[in-house]
């Protein structure tokens, strides 16, 4: 399989409302080039994870559109994986044959890729794992299944739901710089929702503060440091800044609302 | 604990237990001085499933296959019922409340109804292993089959799945352990259905329950009938084993129901 192109996506005043609720998300517009990796921070209820789930044609928008390289995305699944807050492992498959299932289901069944992955559970430090169910596996263990098998299909867009948020601090660290590094193989242009400021610095060129109630993007900060970043960028001083800045915005844009 | 001592602890507690309760049993009767005809010693019970072997083994061997018969078509029927349930939402609400209800039937009431159907030969036998099996596989399938977690459905969303893998890579694995809990209840009833159907519709021949029917009506034949309750709880510990041990080599690896004991 021919690595795909990292995507570009446009988001065009999108806006979602549940019947007989407040509105979820509203005019929100933005667009990322191929490439870049974006997070959305912002209080509970500010709609982060329903505008990844509208970016994975999960629910369809109330308002405005979606499009993933031209085309909406429930046209362009191919082209994306989603890593959700939960591992989602099926609980009967062994490590390999849980990374193996992207290319079991769909329309990509024409592929060998034994080689790709031992490479990805190799890529991923799981490669004395591979015949282990998932309930024999830590925590960050079958998070790193659920990179993995994201990565499987090659993706032009990574959409990542809090995938770390129940982890412990170190281990998700750990998984920061590997996610980074995963990127300088086989470049994907990344949305990531966290609760933490220091993972979105971390990660991310495009940080967008949210607001809630309705969601809206109440602003957005720019990091400039190159890629690949190690461990060594969150000692730096820009880092450190960035942070401090970012927390002040999402104290801001909490206060008002 | 050493792994030898864990080996020989499951099934030494239980035998001990065993040996203490046939004790009991002989204390009671020489203590009371409890003629045979009230309760026969256990060594006349096994005395009198040896003299009656002809008559038992076969009988055995029909209640046993008419048991297995209804079971296995009940077990299948059953999954293809709750895949049709769990298929539409309007179906499953409509109808999964009367597949409840209609388990509420006790056997005493089909009996007559199945013998006047299939007359009180086999195949009516049949029919109550099944009836008495169907409904506890559609029920436990169905729910396992709608519980499915949303997370994974959303997943194969995004991959693109479709609807047959859906269905047989995901919601039937995801069902398997409710599906087996099912068939787990349906196997300690088919032979119990069988028996009683035998003894309520009373003219089943070479079965079970029609010689417990010929024993319990000679005062002196208590031993045999005895050996019949021993024959019966041998075929009930045939079925469930089966499917403990189907059930146990299906989710040993994964799920939790299976893994006591580590």
């Amino acid at each position: 399989m021919t690595a795909q192109r990292a995507a570009s996506v446009a988001i065009e005043s999108l806006g979602k409302r549940f019947p007989e609720g407040p509105g979820v998300l509203a005019n929100v517009t933005l667009s990322a080039q191929p490439g870049d990796f974006v997070a959305f921070i912002g209080p509970s209820g500010c709609g982060k994870t329903t505008l990844l789930r509208l970016l994975a044609g999960l629910t369809p928008p109330s308002s405005g559109a979606v499009t993933i390289d031209g085309v909406v995305p429930t046209e362009a699944r191919e082209r994306l994986s989603f890593i959700f807050q939960e591992p989602t492992l099926l609980p009967w498959l062994t490590t390999r044959r849980n990374v193996e299932l992207p290319l079991e289901l769909g329309k990509q069944t024409e592929d060998k890729q034994t080689g790709r992955v031992e490479e990805l559970l190799k890529l991923v430090g799981l490669e004395n794992a591979a015949e282990q169910y998932p309930r024999q596996l830590s925590g960050g263990m079958k998070m790193r299944v659920s990179l993995a098998r994201a990565l499987m299909r090659q993706p032009g867009l990574l959409l990542l739901d809090e995938p770390f948020a129940a982890l412990d601090e170190m281990t998700r660290n750990r998984l920061n710089e590997d996610l980074l590094r995963l990127r300088e193989q086989a470049p994907f242009t990344a949305f990531f929702v966290t609760h933490s400021v220091s993972e979105a610095i971390f990660l991310s060129n495009r940080v967008f503060v949210l607001a809630a109630n309705p969601g809206r993007i109440a602003g957005e900060i720019t990091v400039q440091a190159p890629y690949p970043r190690t461990a060594e960028w969150r000692e730096s001083v820009d880092y450190q800044r960035l942070v401090a800045r970012a927390t002040a915005m999402l104290r801001q844009t909490q206060g008002r609302s | 604990m050493s792994t030898s001592q864990q080996k020989t602890s499951w099934w030494l507690p239980p035998l001990i237990a065993g040996a203490g309760l046939l004790a009991l049993w002989y204390a009671v009767i020489a203590i009371f001085g409890i003629p045979t005809y009230l309760l026969p010693k256990p060594h006349e019970v096994i005395a009198a499933l040896w003299r009656e072997r002809a008559a038992l083994f076969p009988a055995a061997l029909h209640t046993g296959g008419a048991a297995l018969v209804g079971f296995a078509t009940a077990v299948i029927g059953g999954v293809m019922v709750a895949l049709a349930l769990a298929s539409s939402r309007w179906l499953k609400s409509a109808l999964y409340p009367w597949v409840l209800v209609v388990q509420m039937i006790p056997v005493v009431v089909m009996v007559p109804i199945f013998v006047i159907w299939f007359h009180a030969g086999l195949r009516s036998i049949t029919a109550i292993a099944f009836m008495i099996s169907f409904f506890p596989v559609v029920a436990s399938t169905t729910l396992g089959l709608v519980s499915t977690d949303r997370g994974l459905l959303e997943l194969f969303t995004v991959l693109q799945a479709s609807k047959w893998q859906e269905i047989f890579r995901l919601r039937l694995p995801y069902a398997l352990p409710y599906f087996l809990s099912g068939v787990k209840i349906a196997a300690t009833l088919a032979p119990i259905g069988a028996i009683s159907g035998e003894f309520l519709a009373g003219t089943t021949p070479d079965s079970l329950g029609y010689l417990l029917l010929i024993y319990r009506s000679d005062p002196g034949k208590m031993p045999e009938v005895f050996a019949i309750a021993l024959v019966a709880c041998l075929l009930g510990f045939l079925f469930v084993g089966a499917v403990r041990w189907l059930s146990w080599s299906l989710l040993h690896h994964w799920h939790e129901s299976e893994r006591s004991g580590e």
